[in-house]
């Protein structure tokens, strides 16, 4: 199993992010969740709040993001947001 | 024969019209460029929220049901989108044309643009009449699409269309009528929907994504639309421009003959003259 996701996160300004990471914990409804490599199927909302990624370097990049969903297939990790800035 | 003077007025008011023309394409063309950037960018959003939404609507639920499944009624709604000014070619004409052909009755209207309130005279469903540019059409779909789909789901309408120009490239502009509720969704994913685990529970997941999709699905239209516009708007003072290049040709053409044959009187006359005090 790779040790890392590939993850792209949209939002209607541009593509935020698209690399790949070990990481990316955010918000749902539900409250906070991370997604790890080898994720199963997957779907969920995303609220508005902090996004964190931690890339292949092992560096956490912070984002402060609106709504949005996030879904998990095949080790790819899609997030589409409403608004999202780079801390 | 028109006088000189006259000849020479008629070249120079051409001649300022066809600068105020060349400023609105070059306006325009800038507006039109950034609009596109936005589509570029926007595009990939959507798409990535449309993949979700058609691996959830395959599974059968019942908030689901509410956004997908046809009702019976023909309460239809039109919410008709077309620019707020003129001097943009057939923009505007060939969609209320679409629109008239289809020999559809809608219930109801919604207008966003003045032509479009102008051309059908029809009232607005929610008595406001909504405008819109490249600049805010993000508020104005958050503010306009809550209420549509309430309406919608209080089952006072059973249908929503969007009449809109699509948007194709710089000199296409397809003028379409869609049905924007309930949603029309094509296949997009390849994977069984059953496996896919959906947090907070599959019900709720719908109740809080789909209506933010139904507001994308608005925004992507209108910034469609704007495009087409600055598009549209583009090709028609291009072609203005050079339409009064060619009247300018011709007019100065004219103005140099008649300048000639007035030489031509003139100088006979003098000749006249003289041979006459010989």
């Amino acid at each position: 199993m790779s040790d890392s996701f590939e993850l792209k996160i949209y939002t209607p300004d541009g593509v935020l992010f698209s690399d790949s990471a070990k990481r990316i914990s955010a918000i749902n409804s539900l409250g906070q969740f991370g997604i790890l490599p080898g994720h199963t199927l997957f779907a969920s909302d995303i609220v508005s709040g902090d996004l964190e990624v931690i890339n292949n370097d092992g560096n956490t990049i912070s984002f402060e993001v609106g709504d949005g969903l996030i879904s998990v297939e095949n080790n790819n990790v899609t997030v589409a947001l409403e608004t999202g800035v780079k801390l | 024969m028109p006088s000189l003077k006259e000849i020479r007025n008629k070249i120079s008011s051409v001649k300022s019209t066809k600068r105020i023309m060349q400023a609105m394409k070059m306006i325009a063309t800038v507006k039109y460029a950034k609009t596109q950037v936005m589509i570029s960018s926007f595009r990939p959003y959507y798409d990535a929220y449309r993949k979700i939404i058609s691996t959830v609507s395959k599974m059968s639920t019942k908030n689901g049901e509410k956004y997908l499944k046809q009702k019976e009624g023909s309460n239809d709604l039109l919410i008709l989108i077309s620019s707020d000014r003129g001097l943009c070619g057939s923009y505007n004409s060939n969609l209320f044309r679409k629109v008239e052909k289809s020999e559809k009755i809608y219930n109801a209207n919604i207008f966003i643009g003045k032509k479009g309130k102008d051309y059908f005279k029809h009232s607005s469903m929610l008595d406001e009449d909504f405008s819109f540019s490249e600049k805010n059409f993000k508020e104005v779909s958050k503010n306009l699409s809550p209420r549509i789909l309430e309406k919608y789901l209080n089952n006072e309408i059973d249908n929503v269309y969007v009449g809109y120009n699509k948007f194709i490239s710089a000199i296409t502009q397809e003028p379409t009528v869609m049905r924007a509720l309930p949603f029309q969704i094509d296949d997009l994913s390849d994977e069984s929907s059953a496996d896919v685990l959906i947090e907070p529970d599959v019900e709720s997941f719908i109740d809080i994504v789909f209506p933010q999709f139904f507001n994308l699905i608005i925004s992507s239209i209108l910034l469609d639309s704007i495009t087409s516009e600055h598009a549209a708007r583009t090709a028609a003072m291009d072609n203005a421009t050079r339409n009064a290049d060619d009247i300018i040709r011709e007019t100065t053409k004219l103005f140099n003959k008649t300048r000639q044959a007035s030489i031509t009187t003139e100088l006979m006359d003098i000749v006249n003259g003289a041979e006459a005090v010989k």
